[in-house]
């Protein structure tokens, strides 16, 4: 089909403009600094403070050592501030880079592929503190934390599907950006963020159903210096495999339209 | 060798937040800009291109010219590859680079060192050339220490001159520039039209979109007019300036005219050597706009200051190796003075092969009314012939006569339907002395005589194409007089059909605005049905006195595929 060799052809193309979108991408983050002390910074920060005070409070709350919450915790709001950038940048990805679209030539697969790089690399801004905090409440490190690198690296692959995919339907439905912000912010309640799955009894059923703690707990374990569960590895395969699938049936009829759409 | 194929391209843009059923009624627009319709879920959509075919090889520079709204910016982005054609495919063979928008597409806090880089970059401008063209840019653009601050600081000229030094810094293989609002004036730098031209030559392939005809005549060879979303004329520059000036009529190209000379009277003409040129003030107007496509359409309209004086003819010289077969002749003459004095009322048709020297061969004398619509002369066929001219008969032209005159030969033969006639008009209690002008073709005509004639409550125009000749009407073309500078003219027609004259059976095909007191117009009605009985229903009630004078023509035809028809060969740049 003429379509799916365009997609591929686009594709191919992405991959290969690794100038632009690694560059632009890098430029995104330090321009964040131009003009500022501290920038991406804050927000490591912030997420700092509010995993200092959380564990305050929640570590009496649920009656388990400040330490080792401290550490679960911080680990996987970094993680998850990662998953949930990705989910809510990757819709607007189109939508935010509309004026460039509109004037270069470009292909469409590069500017999914900058908007990740841009979140990836506030994400390892993060991960720095991450790694410190770890060091500071004793965390160990083992065989299982050298999976910390090809994690993230399947985390960035499906972080992609994500963002041409969402891009898309965003970019003609431009309620959809909001709906996966309202979703992404329940879900960061119902996941086990800030708290630990086995203090759910019967119930953890559902915990299991949500694909989003499979990616958490797929980076979020090599960090703790433990193998991530197996029923979240699946998830993950499962999801990178059929996600870029779906997202190239999607591209397929969608691509062309792209830029009528933005 | 690079190379820029466009086949059967339209591009159609989907506006989403427009009510389709609002704009229903106002579909048919009046103005420049795309077409708005409608595509089969009901959105409103805009044809910004519809049906652009172009073929344009290593060497060629060319100029895209057109109105406001006309697709000049969809082209180019439809060769750069930002938009997919919705219909039709485009194929480009080497490196593209676009200049398209109006600002640097960097962001404004990078440095005039960064903004280089990272432009330079977008442009795909390979990592070992970055240093080498980046200080190329900067020398050009002579910033100095303003390379080393914020692009936000810059004033508008320094943002100009940095955007063109990145976009011509490494010459592309097709490079497109759409200078669409209001750039220009990069040309009328020293430093940069030198450039800009060394720049240009390097391209192998340059579309150049700009309102500044300067420019472009200096640059382009070729050049492609658009209006509204199609190609109107296509062709070496200076013959497509000519016709997107006069934008405004059916697709038009350059023409050579003989000059309009005296000339004897066509019985002593045979044999005799042309007549001689007059000195009037036809003589010393500048040649009037004419337009040619080289196969059969031509159109000559003279200067209404500069009129005939004498007898004389209108001649056209099809060029070496174009002779033509003329088989129909359309003829409209309006007289300068209300009592239609010393106009011309007898053409003859003649052809010849040297100018009219020697070989002068009549092929039909018709008479011409003045002051009166569009007359048409089938031709009998005497074989095709370089030059063709109408050379008017009669002694009765004085100062003044042949005021407007508009000539349309066509290689055609009119087609003949035979039985049709007028069915007359609304009400019947204002007699109505309909002429109708139905000379048996699917383009059928109907005048009113007189200027005087006046139209009472809701009225209507119609046709009956005989039986057993059913027709679906897709186009009409109509031309309405204010009749004396009175209001409420008919604004809204219902194009309807019948199979039994109107008695029982009354369909409506189409609604259409049409516009007062002004050249005939074109509206395309929508597909309907067959029917042998056609009508235009005023959709309005006018009081005492209004359809002036009114020319109605029918076709089974819709306007705009007919002229795309015409203009695909058009948009080969053979020529």
């Amino acid at each position: 089909m003429r379509e799916a060799r365009d997609v591929l052809a686009d594709w191919k193309a992405g991959l290969a403009s690794y100038p632009f979108w690694w560059r632009f991408g890098l430029l995104d983050i330090k321009l964040r600094y131009r003009r500022t002390l501290l920038g991406p910074f804050w927000v490591t920060l912030s997420f700092g403070v509010s995993a200092v005070a959380l564990t305050f409070v929640y570590s009496m709350l649920f009656k388990v050592a400040a330490g080792s919450y401290f550490a679960y915790l911080i680990a996987g709001l970094a993680v998850w501030g990662f998953l949930s950038t990705l989910l809510i940048d990757g819709c607007t990805t189109f939508v935010r880079h509309s004026g460039l679209i509109q004037q270069q030539p470009l292909p469409i697969l590069a500017h999914a592929l900058r908007s990740v790089v841009a979140t990836f690399l506030v994400f390892a801004h993060n991960l720095v503190v991450v790694a410190i905090a770890l060091t500071v409440a004793g965390v160990g490190v083992g065989w299982a934390t050298l999976l910390v690198i090809p994690a993230i690296a399947v985390l960035l692959v499906n972080g992609v599907w994500f963002a041409m995919l969402l891009g898309m339907l965003c970019a003609r439905f431009r309620d959809l950006p909001q709906l996966v912000s309202v979703l992404v912010h329940v879900a960061f309640l119902v996941t086990p963020v800030f708290w630990y799955k086995d203090m759910l009894s019967g119930r953890a059923r559902f915990v299991d159903l949500n694909p989003l703690y499979a990616f958490l707990e797929f980076v979020r374990s090599p960090l703790l210096g433990q193998l991530p569960p197996l029923a979240s590895v699946q998830v993950v395969l499962v999801a990178t495999v059929a996600g870029w699938l779906l997202t190239f049936v999607v591209a397929t009829r969608l691509q062309p339209k792209l830029t009528y759409w933005v | 060798m690079a190379r820029v194929i466009l086949d059967d391209v339209s591009v159609s843009f989907p506006v989403f937040d427009a009510k389709a059923t609002s704009l229903r009624a106002n579909l048919i627009y009046l103005g420049s800009g795309g077409a708005l319709g409608q595509d089969p879920r009901g959105h409103v959509t805009i044809a910004a291109l519809s049906g652009v075919s172009l073929r344009v090889e290593t060497g060629d520079r060319v100029a895209v010219i057109g109105r406001n709204g006309s697709g000049k910016s969809t082209l180019l982005k439809v060769i750069a590859g930002i938009y997919r054609p919705t219909q039709g495919s485009v194929t480009v063979e080497g490196r593209i680079s676009a200049v398209l928008g109006t600002g640097l597409v960097v962001d404004d806090e990078l440095t005039g060192w960064e903004a280089i880089e990272y432009a330079c970059l977008l442009r795909g401008v390979r990592r070992e050339r970055l240093e080498e063209l980046g200080k190329d840019v900067a020398e050009f653009t002579e910033l100095g220490n303003y390379l080393s601050v914020p692009v936000r600081t810059y004033s508008a000229g320094m943002k100009m001159r940095l955007r063109f030094a990145v976009a011509t810094c490494d010459a592309p293989d097709v490079l497109l520039i759409d200078e669409a609002i209001g750039a220009g004036d990069i040309y009328f730098l020293e430093k940069a039209r030198h450039r800009a031209r060394h720049f240009l030559e390097q391209s192998n392939i340059v579309f150049l979109a700009s309102h500044s005809e300067d420019v472009l005549q200096s640059i382009c060879t070729k050049a492609v007019v658009l209006d509204r979303g199609e190609i109107v004329a296509a062709g070496p520059i200076r013959g497509a300036l000519q016709a997107y000036h006069g934008l405004g009529g059916p697709p038009r190209n350059r023409v050579t005219v003989s000059a309009l000379e005296f000339a004897a009277d066509a019985s002593a003409e045979a044999g005799a050597p042309a007549g001689r040129p007059f000195a009037s003030s036809s003589g010393r107007a500048h040649p009037p706009e004419h337009a040619f496509d080289g196969n059969a359409r031509t159109y000559w309209l003279s200067d209404p200051a500069a009129p005939v004086r004498g007898r004389a003819f209108l001649g056209f010289d099809f060029g070496p190796g174009q002779a033509i077969e003329v088989r129909r002749v359309s003829l409209r003459q309006r007289a300068h003075s209300l009592d239609s004095a010393g106009c011309v009322t007898r053409v003859a048709v003649q052809a010849s092969d040297d100018g009219f020297g020697v070989d002068v061969r009549t092929a039909e004398t018709m008479e011409v009314e003045p002051d009166a619509s569009t007359q048409t002369v089938t031709v009998p066929p005497i074989g095709p012939a370089r030059s063709w001219r109408l050379l008017a008969l009669s002694d009765a032209v004085a100062d003044g006569a042949w005021g407007l005159v508009e000539v349309d030969f066509d290689s055609m033969p009119a087609e003949r339907l035979d039985g049709g006639r007028a069915i007359g008009s609304e009400p019947v209690a204002m007699h109505f002395p309909v002429a109708s002008a139905f000379d048996g073709s699917p383009f059928t005509r109907w005048t009113a005589r007189e200027r005087a004639e006046a139209v009472r409550g809701v009225s209507w125009i119609g046709y009956d194409f005989g039986a057993g000749r059913e027709l679906e009407v897709r186009s009409f073309t109509i031309r309405q007089w204010e009749g004396g500078g009175r209001p409420n003219t008919i604004p809204v027609v219902k194009v309807q059909l019948s199979g039994d004259g109107f008695v029982n059976d009354v369909r409506t095909a189409d609604t259409v605005k049409i516009a007062q007191d002004t050249e005939p117009g074109s509206y395309d009605v929508a597909p309907s049905a067959r029917a042998r009985f056609w009508r235009l229903l005023a959709d309005a009630p006018t009081d005492g006195g209004h359809w002036g004078v009114v020319e109605l023509r029918f076709s089974q035809y819709p306007a705009r595929r007919r002229r795309a028809a015409a203009t695909r060969d058009a948009g080969e740049p053979s020529r």
